[in-house]
């Protein structure tokens, strides 16, 4: 009979290990460029994430024409111009974490997130410190990474170079709830 | 004469200059203002995204559309809020994240008809719509 139980209780264990998947339609990725010139800044509350706790797997997927900007200017050029999002209107971000995060457990914990980013056809290896937080069914991420627009083939006209960081600055903010 | 062609190309510059000016900072216009091109049913739209893509972006994308239908899901984000519509597909539904600032979440309930103005963004398992705002 105990041994039933037991069986019974790593089966679960087993089958829970494998249905740790957390989930979000409305992440939050934004990005920022600061120059002496110009601030500029985009958000895109529509973001697309997926955690894996079990197999420590994570995932997002945004639509370029979701960001929004300030200035209606700038959102005509980074569509039209930078990204081309008629041609490539997606972006997404594949990877695993390495780092201990105990679910039955509230709270922060520090993980180093390593995958591909996929912008404007062209896919970048990328490593960055991220944080996940524990917080009953939710699954919190957070992250800030730089990237080059040059590294995503992406040419800023010599004449506005000038207006836009060399390495833009990305946040993501991901609340993920436990897909029953 | 010169004097008079040279003072007439100044101010035109002058205006070329303002004008230039103007459009460079022109803030990004909210969809609340403008009028909708289309008016469509969250289900319709759904289901003319899922059927094919590149058929729905050619009637859909970037264009303002006013979208009704039953809210299934509000999920808060940090400044905005998005609010899931229901299609008659499971896989996904209408997403509109909702920017302007004349209605609560609180006021908006699961299971309610609703209509939502928005710009159309594309196709990412839900239809998407940024820059919302909730038609009373």
């Amino acid at each position: 009979m105990k041994k039933i139980l037991l069986f019974l209780l790593l089966l679960m264990v087993y089958c829970c290990s494998y249905s740790q998947v957390y989930l979000t339609r409305t992440a939050y990725v934004g990005f920022f460029s600061k120059t002496p010139a110009e601030d500029i800044k985009a958000v895109n509350n529509q973001v697309y994430a997926a955690v894996d706790a079990g197999k420590k797997n994570l995932a997002f997927s945004l639509l370029l024409k979701g960001f929004t900007f300030t200035k209606e200017l700038m959102q005509e050029h980074f569509n039209e111009n930078y990204v081309e999002s008629d041609k490539y209107p997606k972006a997404s971000f594949s990877g695993t974490y390495t780092g201990d995060v105990d679910l039955t457990k509230n709270g922060v914990y520090n993980v180093t997130v390593q995958g591909n980013l996929t912008l404007h056809n062209i896919t970048k290896a990328i490593t960055t410190p991220a944080t996940l937080e524990v917080k009953d069914t939710h699954l919190i991420g957070t992250a800030t990474f730089k990237a080059k627009p040059e590294d995503f083939n992406i040419t800023i006209p010599s004449l506005v170079r000038g207006k836009i960081a060399q390495e833009i600055t990305v946040n993501i903010n991901a609340d993920c709830t436990l897909k029953q | 004469m010169r004097k008079k062609i040279f003072f007439s190309i100044g101010i035109f510059m002058l205006c070329l200059v303002a004008y230039a000016f103007y459009l460079y900072n022109k803030p990004h216009t909210s969809v609340a203002a403008m009028a909708p091109a289309i008016t469509i049913s969250a289900a319709d739209l759904y289901a003319a995204y899922a059927q094919n893509e590149a058929a729905a972006n050619q009637r859909f994308l970037d264009k303002v559309l006013l979208v009704k239908g039953t809210v299934s899901d509000v999920a808060h984000t940090d400044s905005t809020f998005t609010i899931l519509l229901e299609s008659n597909d499971i896989a996904g539904g209408v997403s509109c994240n909702v920017t302007a600032k004349n209605t609560t979440p609180a006021s908006i309930k699961n299971g309610e008809p609703v209509s939502i103005k928005g710009r159309c963004t594309g196709f990412l398992a839900d239809v998407m719509l940024a820059d919302c705002a909730v038609e009373k």
